[in-house]
């Protein structure tokens, strides 16, 4: 058995435990029935265009559903009906939510290249298509569960996916932000034994460095002598460049590393998506509704990816205006990239967690 | 470092900043709702209750309705669709029943909803709840009366009905309702919304009107 099969089963046996026993954990919207997307609460960075997109995809949704209930007279509306749903899907990641903020930071944080963004936005999007099907399936198809039922487990997966990305942002913080600084701060107050030109020296040239370092596990002053700045002279026995291009920082995506952001955004099902599936499910059109919902699926996982291939863009460019190659400066960067999206993952999750748990 | 690279720095890292910040809050309806309200009188010109009718769309009826036909018959009676018009209830609360009664600038606060059921009309769920206000409310100023969602999940929209939106129970004759409503966002009214450049923060005046709040409801008065 292969182990996507074996984790879809355990997912589905998870499903059935939260409709079971889902406490009221969070608050679930004003009918206690279909939760409401979660928002951020950022700043009014251009209220009036947001706006613009609400009332498009408003539009878009209305239409959608009258289109779903019209295809039970005229099979023909489909391919209307997908591209209804495929629009919807662009709109969904173009407005609020949470897929695009977390990808395109864990994409930053990690140095990810521009394709593995990419990868991962889509089946981040794709993931929470299968998340809202599953449900549906399994909640409604298979036990009959009720819709307060299903939204009850919806915010426990909505909580879930939240607690994910906190654990995500701690891990990025550990690995940018807490291991760099543990190593430099090791390095630099290590048994001087070694050093010839004594501890004073050593510390104060280090000082003047704090940032410049890596944590690639060795010390450019090792030898003891006084440098001046830069701190670190490169030699061809050093063996790694200090500003690895993103091909050789992340490589092929490891999903290993990648499940995690996968998870926090694939986790919580769209509530578009599962009112959509529901409702097909009455018109006896569930098929269709499957399709509509992977049709949204791939409009919001192109328009991530697309988000994603900006934010690496901009990276790229914040690099290049600050005038830095592959010096020290761009290492300093990228570090400083790396851990601000470390953080910025970090907060958003305890923003939404805690809005979740208490808001 | 030298300066000018510290500042290029600040300035891409700021770039990178503004890219990565949470989206701002601009949910969009999931849930469509005509609304009918009564407006209960105690026979001179005080307010004592809003009894409330919302219908909503068959989308949305069809899913919170799901799993609901206990008995199999096809059909949903009003004990069927209990449970969900208890959680309906006790979730709205935190939302303020979404109305709002103002009289002369005063909030007025209401009481638990006394009687309410849920029953379906041909795939659309109607919601019927009585809200008490806490005392009477003097009509002496004009008094208004909203229905909407300001976090924009629900659509609120007063209905076109033979008896009008607002049905004034056991008023003083002189008493009438001029209803409000949020305006039709037709094709037309969005793509002129599109159109506004990104840039633009003032809307034109009559955009304007399409966005502000969605406000929905009635002014009452008894002159």
């Amino acid at each position: 058995m292969s182990l996507t099969a074996r984790s879809l089963r355990i997912a589905a046996a998870g499903l059935v435990v939260l409709l079971v026993a889902a406490p009221a954990l969070a608050s679930t919207g004003p009918f206690g029935v279909g939760l409401p997307e979660p928002a951020a609460t950022g700043g009014a960075f251009l209220p009036g265009l947001f706006r613009t997109i609400a009332v498009w995809q408003a539009g878009f949704y209305r239409d959608l559903t009258a289109t779903l209930g019209a295809m039970k007279a005229d099979g023909s509306a489909g391919v209307w009906l997908m591209t209804l749903s495929f629009l919807y899907g662009v709109l969904h990641a173009v407005g609020p939510g949470h897929g695009k903020a977390v990808i395109s930071t864990y994409v930053l944080a990690n140095r990810e290249t521009a394709r593995n963004g990419a990868v991962l936005a889509l089946v981040s999007a794709l993931a929470q298509a299968v998340t809202a099907v599953t449900m549906v399936v399994v909640a409604a198809v298979l036990l009959g569960a009720t819709s307060i039922a299903m939204t009850r487990a919806a915010a426990v997966l909505e909580t879930g996916s939240f607690a994910l990305i906190v654990v995500l942002g701690l891990w990025l913080v550990w690995r940018k932000i807490v291991r760099p600084l543990g190593n430099r701060f090791a390095e630099r107050y290590a048994p001087v034994a070694v050093t010839v030109g004594g501890a004073p020296a050593v510390m104060a040239s280090s000082f003047a460095g704090a940032v410049l370092h890596d944590d690639c596990g060795h010390d450019h002053t090792r030898l003891g002598l006084k440098l001046p700045r830069p701190t670190h002279v490169h030699d061809d026995g050093c063996g790694h460049l200090h500003a690895p291009s993103p091909e050789i920082a992340a490589g092929r995506l490891d999903w290993k590393k990648a499940w995690s952001a996968v998870a926090a955004v694939g986790l919580r099902p769209c509530t578009g998506a599962l009112i959509v599936l529901v409702f097909a499910l009455s018109q006896g059109l569930f098929i269709v509704g499957i399709a509509a919902a992977f049709a949204m699926a791939l409009g919001t996982g192109l328009t991530v990816a697309v988000l994603t291939l900006a934010a690496v863009a901009t990276r790229g460019l914040a690099v290049r205006l600050a005038g830095a190659g592959s010096g020290d400066l761009a290492y300093s960067l990228h570090a400083i990239i790396e851990a601000g999206a470390a953080l910025a993952v970090l907060l958003f999750g305890l923003l939404m967690l805690g809005a979740s748990l208490w808001g | 470092m030298p300066f000018v690279t510290r500042k290029k720095t600040l300035v891409a890292a700021l770039i990178v900043g503004a890219l990565v910040a949470p989206a701002p809050v601009a949910a969009h309806p999931h849930v469509w709702v005509d609304a009918k309200a009564e407006v209960v009188f105690d026979g001179k010109a005080e307010i004592v209750a809003i009894r409330n009718i919302w219908r909503f769309d068959a989308a949305y009826s069809a899913f919170a309705s799901q799993g609901l036909d206990t008995n199999g018959d096809g059909k949903l009676s009003v004990d069927e669709l209990k449970p969900l018009a208890d959680v309906n209830v006790d979730s709205l609360k935190d939302f303020a029943y979404f109305t709002f009664i103002t009289a002369g600038g005063e909030d007025i606060d209401f009481d638990k909803p006394t009687e309410y059921w849920l029953q379906d009309d041909g795939g659309r769920l109607i919601l019927f709840f009585t809200l008490p206000t806490k005392g009477q409310v003097k009509v002496s100023d004009p008094v208004r009366l909203e229905i909407y969602d300001p976090t924009f999940f629900v659509a609120f929209r007063m209905i076109d009905d033979k008896d009008g939106p607002i049905v004034l129970d056991s008023a003083p004759a002189a008493c009438a309702a001029k209803t409000f409503r949020p305006p039709d966002l037709d094709p037309a009214s969005a793509a002129a919304l599109a159109a506004v450049p990104a840039d633009q923060r003032e809307l034109p005046p009559e955009l304007r009107l399409l966005t502000d709040d969605q406000t929905n409801g009635a002014d009452i008065a008894c002159p």
